[in-house]
């Protein structure tokens, strides 16, 4: 079964002005986009077609080519989530789908505006109001910041502006921004560590609920792909006597020594 | 969806490095099972530390074998923060752990929402089916899936 996101922009005025079809159409597509990479990794080349287009209230049901109803159920479940309030981001709601979200303020304002986003997927309903806004907001002001590492595939990288790279987090899975100096050495070697499974140090900016957001101040990025040629290390491959006898105990007593000073 | 994952405690880590008979032959299969892309095992960066402490070895060959170990594409080493250590705080009151190292391990397997801790250590396994939220499993390690019929070198 494929299933399809259908939106419908609900104008404040009676119809929908072509300025204001545009915009909504361009920030819709940015946050789908965003989620979808958030779920499925992949920047860019995927494409999503429109299956269904009604004129009334300006009505647009979309697939992805390739099926995967996965990003639209995160989209539709995630706004639903964020509707009823609350400090923790919806599932692949990244900081780039929440900042999505408080762009979108743009078209609650004005004259020519938005009375309300209806989303749904197979008759589940989830809605952008004036108020998604704050909501976004509140998840992004809680949360905390550590300063310590990340280790993750380094992809998306973004020059323009305030450039940033992106890690998929090895723990959380989740994608995480982060924002590197604008200048050509950093450049040079965030270019030469694409694709590549890296460790970032710096400031790390949480979530309320623990998912790493973004990485501010870089301090160090390692190159950690993992060594080729290396011994590998197989059962029983290191002789320790004590440890082999009784693991637990060993561990127990290795333990008490640190304490005691002793090692 | 992910893989499924579970932690394991540093006592099973150097178990499984050193031979120990306990760990067979379920943590073999159980790494078997990681190396066809099954399942991941989570360690926290405590343990990385505490497999220093192997004695009786070469160093710089017991080095190397460690860090092939630990940067497996199956390994995944989580840190221990803020919120792994108030929740290790909690539950060092809740339980009366006398461990720390024991109490932060357990804090990552919580918040990290893994359902299953391996370990050896059997105040840890005496806390297995204690009130967590999200609950998990505390055991020895356990495989679960089909052993084939012909002999593993």
């Amino acid at each position: 079964m494929s299933y399809e996101l259908t939106f419908i922009i609900h104008p404040e005025a009676e119809s929908v002005s072509l300025n204001l079809f545009e915009k909504s159409l361009h920030d819709i597509h940015r946050l789908v986009k965003d989620v979808d990479y958030s779920v499925t990794k992949e920047s860019g080349a995927r494409r999503w077609i429109i299956s269904h287009l009604h004129s009334s209230s300006p009505t647009i049901s979309l697939r992805p080519v390739l099926d995967n109803d996965e990003t639209i159920s995160a989209l539709v479940d995630g706004l639903d989530t964020i509707k009823i309030g609350g400090i923790e981001p919806p599932p692949h709601f990244s900081e780039d789908v929440l900042d999505d979200l408080l762009q979108m303020r743009r078209l609650f304002k004005g004259k020519d505006k938005v009375r309300l986003l209806e989303f749904s997927l197979n008759g589940h309903k989830a809605i952008i109001q004036p108020d998604t806004a704050g909501k976004v907001d509140r998840i992004l002001r809680s949360g905390y910041t550590n300063i310590g590492s990340l280790e993750g595939s380094l992809d998306a990288v973004n020059l323009h502006n305030n450039p940033t790279f992106t890690i998929w987090d090895r723990v959380t899975r989740a994608p995480v921004r982060c924002h590197f100096p604008k200048n050509d050495i950093w450049k040079r070697k965030i270019k030469t560590l694409l694709e590549k499974r890296v460790s970032v140090s710096g400031e790390i900016n949480y979530f309320g609920n623990g998912m790493p957001r973004s990485v501010t101040n870089i301090m160090q990025i390692e190159d950690v792909t993992p060594e080729p040629g290396l011994k590998r290390a197989t059962f029983g491959s290191i002789t320790c006597d004590e440890a082999s006898v009784d693991p637990a105990a060993f561990v127990r007593k290795i333990r008490r020594e640190i304490g005691n000073g002793i090692t | 969806m992910g893989l499924p994952r579970r932690v394991w405690d540093s006592n099973v880590v150097i178990g499984f490095l050193c031979g120990s008979p306990q760990t067979k032959p379920d943590c073999e299969l159980i790494i078997a099972q990681a190396e066809r892309g099954e399942l991941e095992i989570v360690v926290s960066a405590i343990v990385e530390a505490e497999v220093a402490y192997l004695k009786g070895v070469e160093e710089d060959d017991a080095e190397l074998k460690i860090r092939e170990f630990f940067s497996r594409d199956y390994i995944i080493v989580a840190a221990v923060d803020r919120p792994v250590t108030r929740l290790a705080r909690k539950l060092i009151r809740q339980y009366h752990l006398t461990e720390s190292p024991d109490a932060v391990i357990m804090a990552t397997t919580v918040h990290l929402q893994v359902p299953i801790l391996e370990t050896y250590e059997k105040g840890l396994l005496g806390l297995d089916g204690s009130k967590c939220d999200p609950p998990i499993v505390i055991r020895q390690p356990q495989y679960s899936g089909t052993i084939s019929m012909f002999s593993q070198k």
